[in-house]
């Protein structure tokens, strides 16, 4: 889907949620709530670039977990069950 | 059982659970908090006990209907979380886990600051347990680092205590009046409520314990700090502005973390933020908004910690980029953390709305509207991370590269635990007047199931979905690590200590140069944790600090003592 295409539905989202608001509660500037979810989303996104910015991130010192990490261990104590994911809930 | 405060329940039967035999152990380990619940009933109240012990008038048991909320969800969340943790095989952390439990009950029902100091303590003892459990070296190094940062607090609150007695002449733990004594105490309430920058602990330790010992964790000691900032400090203005910085600094870091166990772990934070706001507000229906939010809050982050503790129970994994494609692998455990997640993000028909509603109508009554924006915008950042980032990336997210992820079946007593209490969160979503508000500390006129309410809240937790689906790139789990309050401690000392002159290559080092000496090897030392190319934990300085610091504590509380009137 082109990004005209995705805007528009969002634009078109946005305005069906700030009628549906209007006309269910009567709020004087409709739309706002929708719009503060969108924007706020949005400022989340920024954050990891910010943090950056700031110099506030560091590589995780530790590799990627591949083949060493253990299943069933990690609870230090937990007995573990049989089988394989939720089948060890029968 | 009216003599008596319903923590000697758990803290007596922690004891039988020590030296209860193997077989017999995982029964009296649900059966202890069961007994513990029925006591907690049975008090009324009005209900009050009094000693007096050398000369002091104690109060081991108050009972009111603020303290009689607390109670309620603490029994609660004992039994739920025994039955999540039966099939521990380890009693050090079962027997932690009670004491734990009953410290936290003893807080609440403490009518005197002597009491509450001495529960207060207790409760760090026994959750250190919880965290030392887990056996690796960064549960060592956290576990050591939570026990010197709450001791140091503890400190800090006797100071307050003593200052306060010498001052009124009075223990009885009400309404502080702003002071000298009464920030003292106010210091040591608001580390343990975990309020930026003396913060950094909590997400620095919980997610280095045990998968049990963090469901116990998150429910007990910020908690147990609310009640005492609810009991101690309502309408203080500091903390409505404190609340509302914890509530967007908890969500901002979470958003950066790639630990699914950190990222709930900041969530706290910004959750207790809410209730720290609301006491500030500090009006009867803030008051009860804290209540309620805490209550709820218990709840569903026992049940958040619980889902994100199976995965790491069942995979060995708790890393975003580690994570990915276990919705087949894993449904139930994503169906009882989706309901928890929505519940924290405030979803109607689930727990978290009814109270986190209320806190946002009792800022908006009391005429805080930036408060009520600001927490809103807080509260996209709790949805996004928690029911939309989290749960994406970890079960519908790719498979990270390499072999399959292993799936380790889950113990039954782990099912039961979560489906229970995704069940509680329902119910209380549900019908929130008779199984949230009537427990409240005063009488509730709020509704919160008007449509207004209800069309806010879902058009903005709608369209943070919306954005979230835009901008998923952006929100992906990164191999990072940030950088917090907690610099100052870690990574500060060793700086400065490699400022130091060096010593001469044979000449032992003595006295200070041997603290500097080990303050330069802690990089080292940590490096070896991270990397785990040395099987032990951390030894020397970290451990000998938090002894430094008992016998300063000990020997600082004793000489105020002796210096009393």
């Amino acid at each position: 889907m082109s990004r005209a295409a995705v805007a528009g539905l969002v634009v078109a989202a946005l305005a069906g949620a700030g009628l549906f608001e209007w006309l269910v509660t009567g709020v004087s500037l409709p739309g706002v709530i929708p719009v503060f979810g969108l924007v706020g989303c949005a400022a989340y996104a920024m954050v990891g670039k910010v943090f950056g910015r700031l110099g506030l991130t560091r590589s995780d010192p530790e590799p990627p977990a591949g083949a060493s990490a253990r299943a069933g261990t990690a609870a230090a104590g937990v007995e573990p069950a049989a089988g394989r994911g939720d089948e060890g809930r029968a | 059982m009216p003599e008596l405060t319903p923590a000697v329940v758990l803290l007596a039967g922690a004891l039988v659970v020590a030296v209860a035999p193997a077989r017999l152990r995982a029964a009296s380990f649900v059966a202890v908090p069961l007994l513990a619940a029925v006591a907690v009933w049975q008090v009324e109240p009005g209900t009050s006990v009094t000693w007096t012990f050398y000369g002091l008038e104690l109060e081991p048991l108050r009972v009111d209907r603020l303290s009689q909320a607390f109670a309620y969800v603490f029994a609660l969340a004992a039994i739920l979380f025994a039955v999540f943790g039966l099939r521990i095989t380890d009693p050090a952390q079962q027997v932690a886990g009670l004491l734990y439990a009953g410290s936290a009950l003893g807080i609440v029902y403490a009518g005197d600051l002597l009491t509450l100091f001495v529960f207060w303590e207790l409760k760090v003892v026994t959750s250190v347990v919880l965290i030392w459990a887990r056996g690796t070296a960064r549960s060592q190094s956290a576990g050591t680092r939570y026990l010197f940062v709450h001791l140091t607090g503890g400190i800090v609150l006797l100071g307050g205590i003593l200052w306060w007695y010498a001052g009124t002449g009075s223990l009885t733990f009400g309404a502080f009046e702003m002071g000298g004594a009464a920030a003292l105490v106010l210091v040591g309430f608001v580390l343990t409520a975990a309020v930026p920058p003396l913060h950094s602990w909590l997400a620095d330790s919980y997610p280095e314990a045990t998968v049990a010992g963090t469901v116990f964790l998150s429910a007990f000691t910020t908690k147990a700090a609310v009640y005492a900032l609810a009991r101690g400090f309502p309408g203080t203005e500091l903390l409505v502005w404190a609340g509302v910085a914890m509530a967007l600094y908890g969500v901002v870091y979470a958003m950066m973390q790639n630990d699914i166990r950190r990222l709930l772990a900041y969530h706290i934070v910004s959750q207790v933020g809410f209730m720290v706001a609301a006491i500030g507000i500090g009006t009867e229906t803030a008051v009860n908004a804290a209540t309620a939010h805490a209550f709820a809050h218990i709840l569903y982050k026992g049940l958040l910690l619980m889902g994100t503790g199976a995965v790491l129970q069942a995979t060995g994994r708790s890393r975003l980029t580690d994570l990915g494609g276990l919705a087949r692998a894993m449904p139930v455990v994503l169906a009882v953390y989706v309901v928890a997640a929505f519940s924290i993000s405030g979803v109607p028909l689930l727990s978290g709305f009814p109270s986190k509603e209320m806190v946002v109508h009792a800022a908006y009554e009391a005429d805080y509207q930036a408060v009520v924006w600001l927490l809103k915008l807080a509260s996209i950042g709790t949805f996004l991370s928690t029911a939309l980032k989290l749960p994406y990336y970890t079960w519908f997210g790719p498979r990270p590269a390499g072999p399959d992820v292993p799936v380790r079946a889950l113990p039954t007593s782990m099912y039961v635990a979560m489906i229970v209490l995704a069940g509680i969160n329902v119910a209380i979503g549900l019908a929130p007047g008779p199984l949230l508000y009537d427990h409240l500390p005063h009488e509730v006129v709020f509704e919160p199931y008007t449509l207004a309410r209800v069309t806010d809240a879902v058009n903005l937790l709608a369209f943070t979905a919306v954005g979230f689906w835009l901008l998923r790139p952006h929100l992906a789990g990164k191999a990072v690590v940030t950088v917090d309050t907690d610099w100052f401690y870690r990574d500060l000392p060793p700086r400065l200590a490699r400022l130091a002159p060096r010593r001469r290559i044979g000449a032992e080092p003595a006295g200070w140069r041997q603290v500097v000496e080990r303050l330069r090897a802690l990089p080292e030392r940590r490096r070896v944790a991270r990397t785990g190319s040395g099987a032990a934990a951390p030894r020397g300085l970290t451990p000998t600090w938090v002894l430094g610091a008992v016998v300063l504590g000990t020997f600082v509380a004793t000489l105020t003592v002796s210096l009393l009137p």
